[in-house]
């Protein structure tokens, strides 16, 4: 999808993630540990942790309403530009959660509730991958458990 | 102790293959190397002025040689 | 000569022994069974003591008195021997036999000081037993030179282990070699007639001299033939000299070569470099490979494909909901780019022509102008939605599933790792292999090996020149005496001296003729004897055909090398032949010397099948005890056993051995009974072979089947 198609409505939002999350967010992303091993740091930025924190909320169906100062804001909603889809799955994920598009006008609404999906998801994976010397293998696991697989016709 | 039969007998096919200076000459030839050992053997055990003694020998023998030769070796 | 009896007195910790030997001719062997440290060698040495007296000693330096003998107390020493000797003599064409009878004693006063010997008042003794009673031998040590010489000693008084040496291979090849060529030549007389030579070849100096004094062409050639005569003796003896030189320096460098082969060989370096180098780019492959896919593992947590894997029916229910208002119309049929693009294409989806000028291609112009006038949310859902139904197609495709591209990843994660490690245990064993390389263990034999190769040139340089000097001044000297002959012949006055000359050179002649026949011949007679003799003591597989057999044979060559043969191949006797065949050569060597010197006398040898068992045991024994036949003199032999040396050999023994005792020291560790006294000592039982009593009795004797002699009585 070519990215000057996709405008970003979430540029001034804020992703957040628990305050007492951060510390470990920080450990497993490179973005202030340019060399770090991969298999010890499997995520790039910030918002790829947030991310998976998010998708595994939204797989298990729940938000965490947190109060406002236990929110840590680690950017605003610029670096979903880097990748359009999640602009896309933003709003498909509000709509498909709300059963109305008219959602889609409020990003801030949006960002919200990605926040609260995230925070739900986030310590799981943090507290699985602090426990192993493996980080990458059990984000791995801890994530392929969680996928669901399309029924496809043909079996490849 | 006399010389081992294989010495002897070395002896005596070595005197054989010599020029003979005069009849007989073998045999005395025999005899002096004969002896010859013998002083060294003696003086082996006991020292002796072997080295007089072997040149008498030899100088007996080179006497017949002169004396039954004619003059000839 | 024959040995009857021996009493020892004092001798080392044979305080008051007697010994005596079997003089049976059908059963020729007498056996002294003696444990280690039970006096054999004592009383190997007091025999020889007792003959020969200092020069029998290997070490003047050690006391023959015991240790525990007080020191600065004066020990009075003595051997005595009693023995026969039958002279066999030619007279008037016949063989004249005749055997005497001797006594021999020979004492000596020591005492130590500080741990040095100070020995004095030795007196020897030897007496003829005669009908008419003792008669004394005035010079004991010519008759006693005569019977059994002392050049000889090493070969009828042999320690099995000492005997090692002439096939050691602690010795260099030229000690070896000249042990070979002493003991054969002490059987021979070669020293004697050596200095016999040299003698006579004064005398022929001194007669030349004498030619010219009398003057002129004589004198002067007379000076050139000693002068060149003395030169060719100087550059022979120089050109031997060499010559032993190279021979050593030719071993040394075999074995130098074969040191650095050994060294190279734990680890071929040009090898090991390449397969290192080889792994280390597989390695770096390999790494390259693993970062790759550790970032392509990483690049999974930000894809789609994990979105959708993990929240497929959220998005789905977004989907479903545009749907519906796509299908309500809310959401236009069509997005304003795909119109554009039928507008140039001048097709409708449907079919239709669109080409300018048709109602169909106007109804899309106002499709177009009506979408973009509406309003950005609702452009935004419009792009929602076509977006939504593209990546659910790409979903359902399987385009989107995160545990298949993982599954993918890791497996090829795994498989380079497999191999990295794999890769990674191989360069630690080359690297290994590489440490094991002892580079400067290396470079130090290569150097050491190199200065050998250098040396060896430069001898044989020098031996080519020497030899080349000795051919010249041999062809000189032949003209030079052609001519000083010539000219002796026509001078009368020289007449008596030339004839003395002649004579000199006739006796030369004859004493170099014996010589060489004795170093060629003989030494081939020896050699064939003790390849016969070796042979049979090692033929285990004798059954075997001779092609099917590993050794075939023994040899001495004539430069005094002793050498086994394995077919065509030479074996290396020092690292090529097991103990006990080394043994078996040895004492190959060692009897055909004697029985090939004609000498007759006792053969005693101390420890004879160390190293031995089974067959090569049995045939060693056999052909050293084995009886005179008709036509040979009487033989006597005397072997000093142990236990376990007898074992497996009881039966022989039983045939062969005439007299046969026990000698034990009361201070072994492993005795049975303890017997009385201060101090040790060895003492004398009757026991043979096969058993044992109160003084000599072993913990181990059960081991060797070993019955009581005598009725079993308790310790005392």
């Amino acid at each position: 999808m070519p990215v000057n198609e996709v405008v970003n409505p979430f540029l001034n939002a804020s992703l957040r993630i628990p305050e007492r999350d951060w510390p470990l967010v920080e450990k497993f992303t490179t973005t202030q540990q340019a060399q770090a091993d991969p298999d010890k740091v499997p995520f790039r930025r910030f918002v790829d942790l947030w991310w998976a924190g998010l998708c595994i909320g939204v797989r298990e169906g729940r938000r965490t309403e947190l109060p406002p100062n236990e929110w840590h804001r680690f950017n605003d909603g610029t670096p979903l530009s880097t990748d359009p889809w999640r602009i896309i799955h933003l709003q498909l994920l509000a709509v498909g959660q709300t059963g109305d598009a008219k959602i889609l006008d409020d990003p801030g609404a949006i960002i919200q509730m990605a926040n609260e999906f995230a925070a739900t998801g986030l310590p799981q994976l943090l507290e699985g991958m602090n426990q192993s010397t493996e980080p990458i293998m059990v984000a791995s696991e801890f994530l392929r458990e969680r996928c669901v697989e399309p029924e496809t016709a043909e079996t490849s | 102790m006399a010389s081992p039969k294989l010495v002897v007998d070395a002896i005596k096919r070595r005197c054989a293959d010599v020029e003979p200076r005069f009849d007989g000459y073998q045999n005395e030839l025999l005899k002096a190397v004969v002896d010859i050992l013998s002083r060294e053997r003696d003086h082996r055990i006991s020292p002796t002025n072997v080295q007089q003694k072997v040149q008498d020998h030899v100088e007996v023998l080179g006497d017949q040689v002169w004396q039954r030769s004619g003059g000839k070796a | 000569m024959q040995f009857k009896r021996a009493h020892v007195n004092n001798f080392k910790l044979l305080e008051d022994v007697e010994v005596d030997f079997c003089v049976d001719r059908a059963r020729p062997l007498t056996v002294i069974r003696a444990e280690n440290a039970s006096g054999k060698t004592s009383l190997l040495t007091a025999l020889q003591w007792g003959m020969y007296g200092e020069q029998a000693l290997e070490d003047r330096a050690v006391p023959l008195s015991a240790s525990y003998w007080p020191a600065g107390t004066p020990c009075h020493i003595s051997a005595e021997l009693a023995f026969s000797h039958t002279a066999i003599t030619p007279v008037a064409g016949q063989q004249h036999v005749r055997t005497r009878d001797y006594r021999l004693k020979r004492t000596v006063t020591e005492v130590v000081e500080g741990g040095k010997p100070e020995r004095a008042n030795e007196q020897i003794t030897l007496v003829e037993l005669t009908d008419q009673g003792m008669e004394p031998i005035r010079t004991p040590g010519q008759l006693l030179e005569q019977l059994l010489s002392a050049d000889l000693r090493h070969v009828f008084f042999t320690n099995g282990d000492a005997a090692m040496n002439f096939i050691s291979p602690q010795l260099t090849r030229t000690d070896k070699r000249s042990q070979v060529r002493d003991a054969i030549k002490a059987l021979l007389e070669i020293g004697v007639i050596e200095d016999a030579i040299n003698h006579v070849q004064r005398v022929q100096t001194s007669k030349r001299r004498e030619t010219g004094s009398v003057g002129g062409d004589v004198a002067r050639l007379a000076g050139q033939v000693e002068k060149l005569t003395n030169d060719l003796e100087g550059l022979e003896a120089k050109k031997k000299e060499i010559t032993d030189a190279v021979a050593d320096l030719a071993a040394r460098h075999e074995a130098a070569d074969r040191a650095l082969r050994e060294a190279l060989q734990r680890g071929n370096q040009e090898d090991l470099a390449r397969r290192l180098e080889d792994v280390k780019q597989r390695l770096g492959s390999a790494g390259k490979m693993l970062g790759e896919l550790n970032r392509e593992h990483q690049g999974l947590f930000n894809s789609e494909a994990l979105s959708w894997s993990l929240m497929d029916a959220r998005l789905r229910a977004g989907a479903t909901v545009l749907d519906k208002l796509h299908d309500a119309g809310v959401i236009p049929k069509t997005a304003v780019p795909v119109l554009r693009d039928r507008l140039a294409l001048e097709r409708c989806i449907c079919g239709a022509s669109l080409s300018p000028g048709t109602p169909a291609r106007k109804a899309v112009e106002d499709e177009i102008t009506r979408q973009m006038e509406s309003d950005t949310v609702q452009q935004r859902l419009t792009r929602l939605y076509h977006q939504a139904q593209a990546d659910a197609a790409e979903r359902d495709a399987g385009h989107f599933s995160w545990a298949t591209r993982l599954e993918t990843v890791v497996t090829k994660r795994t498989e380079w790792a497999k191999m990295l490690r794999e890769w990674s245990t191989e360069e630690d064993s080359i690297r290994k292999q590489i440490e094991a390389i002892d580079l400067a263990d290396i470079d130090d034999k290569l150097q050491n090996r190199m200065a050998i190769v250098n040396a060896l040139s430069q001898k044989r340089e020098q031996l080519q020149q020497v030899s080349l000097d000795v051919m010249m001044t041999r062809q000189s000297l032949t003209q030079v005496r052609e001519q000083y002959d010539e000219i002796r012949k026509r001078d009368d006055k020289l007449r008596r001296v030339n004839a003395q000359l002649t004579a000199t050179q006739d006796v030369l002649l004859v004493l170099d003729g014996v010589m060489d026949e004795l170093q060629g011949p003989y030494l081939e007679r020896v050699s064939r004897r003790m390849d016969e003799l070796f042979r049979r003591m090692i033929a285990a597989d004798a059954d075997l055909p001779e092609a099917m057999r590993v050794i075939t044979g023994a040899s001495i060559t004539p430069e005094f090398d002793i050498l086994v043969h394995a077919g065509p191949r030479t074996l290396n006797p020092d690292h090529e032949l097991n103990g006990a065949s080394q043994r078996a050569l040895t004492f190959a060597f060692i009897w055909a010397l004697t029985e090939v010197s004609d000498t007759v006398a006792p053969r005693i040898i101390d420890t004879p099948l160390g190293m031995m068992s089974g067959y090569v045991k049995r045939s060693v024994l056999d052909l050293i005890s084995a009886p005179a036949t008709a036509s040979e003199p009487d033989r006597q032999v005397v072997l000093l056993l142990t236990r376990s040396e007898i074992a497996q050999v009881e039966n022989l023994l039983d045939q062969r051995a005439g007299v046969v005792f026990t000698l034990t020291n009361t201070a072994a560790g492993d005795l049975t009974c303890r017997q009385d006294g201060t101090h040790p000592r060895i003492l004398r039982c009757e026991c043979n072979h096969r058993q044992y009593c109160q003084i000599c009795s072993r913990l181990d004797d059960a081991t060797y089947a070993l019955v009581p002699r005598e009725e079993e009585k308790p310790c005392p």
